[in-house]
């Protein structure tokens, strides 16, 4: 088992990297975290680390206790060594902790948490990291076929319920802004294959670097494959929908509110904003590129979708955009809510104090606390 | 050839190999939402991609050079495209299956 191998203090490493900041008073990790002290998510974290380990080496076929055992044996309640968890330098149990036996917390949790930091992972800053939770799936998928197909497939259903199929989706879009890249990356080799007569084509420069693209995501595309293996139509079906959106093409009006809220531009009137043309676009975005801007900070901006705090579905906030695009008049999205400056300041950016000028003339509030 | 070519022949079979067992992880058990869609993606805002006509082809400019060295991919792609003729209920005249004969 490659989490054995992985060894037990480095594991613990990458997953503190995970962990909420200690400031965090609730984490979203099962009935119990609700009423958690400041303290405790840190101890409740390590602990449902300390069970997704244990669950592994349970599902192992060669465990003869667990070889009969239902697929609910994976939702097991921690009653964990005191032992065996000084052994590795865990201080157990803290202000009576211990006596906290009834506290359910299930596998689920742990591995929707773990998906939920890979899915926000940079790949460039922390492929190992990425790699190591994509293992965690492929593994648990393999352990679990092992057993039998009804088991394997119950567990992709499960992986992909708690988010395993969007989290590869996005990191296979992060910073290509095409969500159909491995359907299109075989459809563009298959085309230069055509117009050969041998496989070398694909050693010529164009496609050996769209080809680099699927290397470097490989361990993507094997887990996108080993969730969906044998015929599993529920995650198959899955994927349509994310294949079917892309996200939404960089336009002007999306960038006005960013810069404002860069600090770059003041707010616009709203008669300036309708002589925006496509030059002034370009320049527009000479300017992102200027002041440092990137595409992921933008998509993470609060005016789009997915900040790293933000906890509502990727879909839903494709739809909000959608809706505030077509509903919000231009003025308005240049003045950012108050409500969303904390997303601004996460992100870097330097926070807006001065109204608007319409505000500040006196107009009608606007319309976009409504929204 | 050149060597440089050889390795980058080497590199690109790999990656062929994830991409096609991707796709037939995606056509497995006759689903056959997943094949029309990966045959054409309708409502989709962007241009379509016909992977099944594309794999075909891919199968035919590949089976003149098949050799040792990518007898595996080879095999893949008459996987993916065995399955993507496999289990179609419309028959022979519509879906992927008449590409495939067409082709």
């Amino acid at each position: 088992m490659w989490l054995c191998c992985l060894g037990r203090q480095a594991y613990w490493k990458f997953l503190s990297a995970a962990m909420p900041p200690a400031t965090t008073t609730k984490l979203a990790l099962g009935a119990s975290s609700t009423t958690s002290s400041p303290t405790q998510p840190r101890l409740q974290f390590e602990e449902l680390v300390d069970v997704i380990m244990r669950v592994e080496s349970r599902v192992s076929p060669a465990d003869h206790t667990t070889s009969s055992s239902s697929m609910d044996d994976a939702h097991i309640t921690p009653r964990t060594s005191t032992k065996r968890k000084r052994s590795v330098g865990w201080v157990w149990p803290i202000n009576g902790r211990g006596a906290d036996k009834d506290m359910s917390v299930r596998f689920e949790d742990l591995m929707a948490r773990l998906l939920m930091y890979a899915r926000n992972v940079k790949v460039d800053a922390s492929t190992q990291q990425l790699r190591t939770v994509l293992r965690l799936i492929r593994s648990l998928i393999d352990t679990m076929s092992e057993r039998s197909a009804a088991f394997e497939r119950k567990t992709q259903d499960m992986l992909c319920e708690l988010g395993a199929l969007d989290m590869v989706h996005t990191q296979l879009c992060r910073k290509r802004n095409e969500p159909d890249l491995y359907v299109l990356y075989l459809q563009l080799c298959c085309s230069e294959a055509q117009h050969s007569s041998s496989l070398t084509l694909f050693a010529t420069a164009n496609a050996t670097s769209r080809f680099h693209g699927v290397v470097r995501y490989a361990e993507l595309i094997d887990t996108a494959t080993s969730l969906m293996r044998n015929g599993n139509a529920k995650v198959q079906d899955a994927w349509i929908p994310l294949l079917m959106v892309r996200r939404q093409t960089l336009g002007w009006t999306r960038l006005l509110p960013l810069l404002h809220a860069c600090g770059v531009i003041s707010p616009l009137p709203s008669i300036a904003t309708a002589f925006l043309t496509t030059w002034n676009y370009m320049w527009l975005c000479c300017v992102l590129d200027a002041v440092g801007v990137t595409m992921d900070r933008i998509e993470t901006s609060p005016w789009s979708c997915s900040p790293p705090s933000c906890s509502k579905p990727r879909s839903s906030c494709a739809k909000s955009s959608r809706r505030m695009a077509v509903r919000t008049p231009p003025l308005c999205r240049l003045t950012p809510a108050p409500t969303r400056t904390p997303c601004a300041l996460q992100l870097g950016l330097r926070p807006i104090l001065r109204p608007s000028r319409r505000r500040r003339r006196g107009a009608r509030p606007c319309r976009r606390s409504t929204l | 050839m050149s060597a440089q070519h050889t390795v980058n022949h080497s590199f690109d079979l790999h990656g062929s190999m994830r991409v096609l067992q991707l796709l037939q992880a995606l056509c497995e058990g006759h689903n056959l939402q997943v094949q029309n869609f990966l045959r054409e993606q309708k409502g989709s805002k962007h241009r379509n991609v016909n992977l099944v006509a594309a794999t075909v082809d891919f199968l035919f400019e590949m089976h003149q050079m098949i050799s040792a060295d990518n007898i595996r991919l080879a095999t893949q792609v008459s996987a993916v495209v065995v399955r993507w003729g496999d289990g179609w209920d419309g028959g022979l005249c519509s879906g992927p299956s008449s590409l495939m004969v067409m082709s």
